[in-house]
């Protein structure tokens, strides 16, 4: 056996302590992540999209915003113009309802919206936004060409903008929780003090926003940098307010929300009023 | 239960056949991500975030690889950008040269000194090269498994448990003598 073969042997022997694990908390664990799924539950086969599980909220919240931007398209000479800004990858289009029949095939002159009576691209467009609010179908990236072709003039929603609104809208109301529990976490740790549902409620919010980075939100030129920046946050959060967990620990946290300025940049991104999001 | 029947009940809901796709899988699991993270919270938070994203995705599975290597996929890469978001928990590569692999009097050398400077060796690997060396030599995972869960020809895994080796034994090869001796 040459030296090197020895070195192996060593080497394997005392590999087996490396970082060696201890009892693994199974219990404890499938608790926290039972709780975690509650916030993004299962997709279950019923026959109903997937993202209408998500609540009965966010879809009434997508068909008031959608409601109120037709009557207004109706009463005005031209369109409203939106602030929603086209996402820049066109497959989240497809992926927005998973559940839902995306044709195999488009023709710039076929509408995708079973309901639209009349054919015309603008009522299609139309009509393929009430089909999103109702959760039955998914737009095709065509469509909204076929829309643009009509010369419908304004900055209105394209169809991959509908289908990823329930995406932002999650993303806003998480990022609301999110400032809630840095704006109580700064507060508090400038005040000397440590909240122990902290560790809890950081990771329960840094699980959602991991999610939310793997969802279309996630891809999100805006949103991606604030959600990147959130999870780093949460992380150092749940670490610092962990057993381990020194006075240092909490000041270096806020020191480096102050230096990115997060909490600014997260209430910038979260609108006031009903329409948020939309 | 096979593996598609259990995803099937637990994709129609079932909340037994969560918990048993969980047991089945949480031990190697966290296994893994104790031995990437080398602390609990760390190891636990990781374990976690794989199963919740693992049963997000659940319907996405295709079922041409094991369900084990498709949740350790899932399992690395929670690992590997947590840990490179926890920056402070990461340990910094060293030089071990400089850091006196070389330096030791005989005097002070002993088996758990000796156990340190390997621990030490094995945080200095690069990081594609210390993931097949804990998967393969630690954990026993095999080349194949290796292979299907970073997505890499399992010739690939070789070599790279063959340059971590390589690297460990430069590292320590100046005890070398002593060992075997």
């Amino acid at each position: 056996m040459n030296n090197d073969d020895r070195i192996d042997e060593v080497v394997n022997e005392m590999a087996s302590d490396y970082n060696a694990p201890p009892a693994v908390q199974r219990d404890l664990m499938w608790e926290r992540i039972q709780a975690a799924r509650k916030v993004t539950p299962l997709p279950v086969r019923r026959g109903v999209p997937t993202w209408a599980t998500w609540g009965v909220g966010l879809a009434a919240m997508l068909a008031i915003g959608i409601g109120i931007g037709r009557m207004k398209r109706e009463t005005t000479t031209s369109p409203v113009a939106t602030t929603m800004t086209a996402p820049t990858d066109s497959a989240a289009t497809r992926v927005a309802i998973p559940n839902a029949e995306v044709p195999d095939s488009q023709t710039a002159s076929q509408t995708v919206a079973p309901r639209a009576k009349t054919p015309g691209p603008a009522r299609s467009d139309r009509d393929d936004q009430v089909a999103v609010a109702e959760g039955t179908k998914t737009p095709s990236v065509e469509t909204s060409v076929t829309a643009a072709r009509s010369g419908w003039r304004g900055n209105r929603p394209a169809n991959s903008d509908a289908a990823a609104l329930p995406y932002r809208l999650a993303a806003l109301q998480h990022m609301t929780r999110v400032e809630a529990l840095l704006t109580s976490y700064e507060a508090e740790a400038k005040a000397g003090r440590q909240d122990d549902q902290m560790q809890a409620w950081s990771k329960d919010l840094l699980s959602t926003t991991r999610l939310l980075m793997d969802s279309p939100a996630g891809r999100d030129p805006k949103l991606r940098p604030l959600l990147e920046d959130l999870e780093l946050v949460l992380a150092q959060i749940q670490q610092a307010t962990s057993s381990h967990g020194r006075t240092s620990d909490r000041e270096m946290v806020v020191d480096g929300m102050e230096k990115r300025g997060v909490l600014p940049r997260l209430r910038t991104a979260i609108p006031a009023g009903p329409s948020a999001g939309i | 239960m096979d593996q598609h029947q259990l995803i099937a009940r637990v994709l129609a809901g079932d909340p037994a056949a969560e918990r048993q796709l969980y047991d089945d899988h949480v031990d190697r699991v966290y296994r893994l991500a104790f031995r990437m993270a080398g602390d609990d919270d760390l190891a636990q938070e990781f374990t976690q975030e794989t199963f919740i994203r693992a049963f997000s995705r659940l319907r996405d599975f295709r079922g041409d690889a094991a369900l084990s290597t498709w949740l350790h996929s899932i399992a690395l890469s929670v690992c590997l950008n947590g840990l490179r978001k926890s920056k402070r928990f990461r340990t910094r590569e060293v030089d071990l040269e400089i850091h006196g692999a070389g330096a030791e009097t005989p005097e002070k050398r002993s088996d758990p000194m000796l156990k340190q400077k390997l621990h030490r060796a094995i945080d200095s690997l690069a990081e594609r090269y210390r993931v097949v060396f804990l998967m393969h030599d630690v954990e026993g995972y095999t080349h194949d498994e290796i292979g299907e869960v970073l997505s890499v020809p399992a010739g690939t895994s070789k070599a790279r448990l063959s340059r971590a080796r390589a690297k460990l034994r430069e590292t320590l090869s100046n005890l070398a003598g002593e060992w075997v001796s």
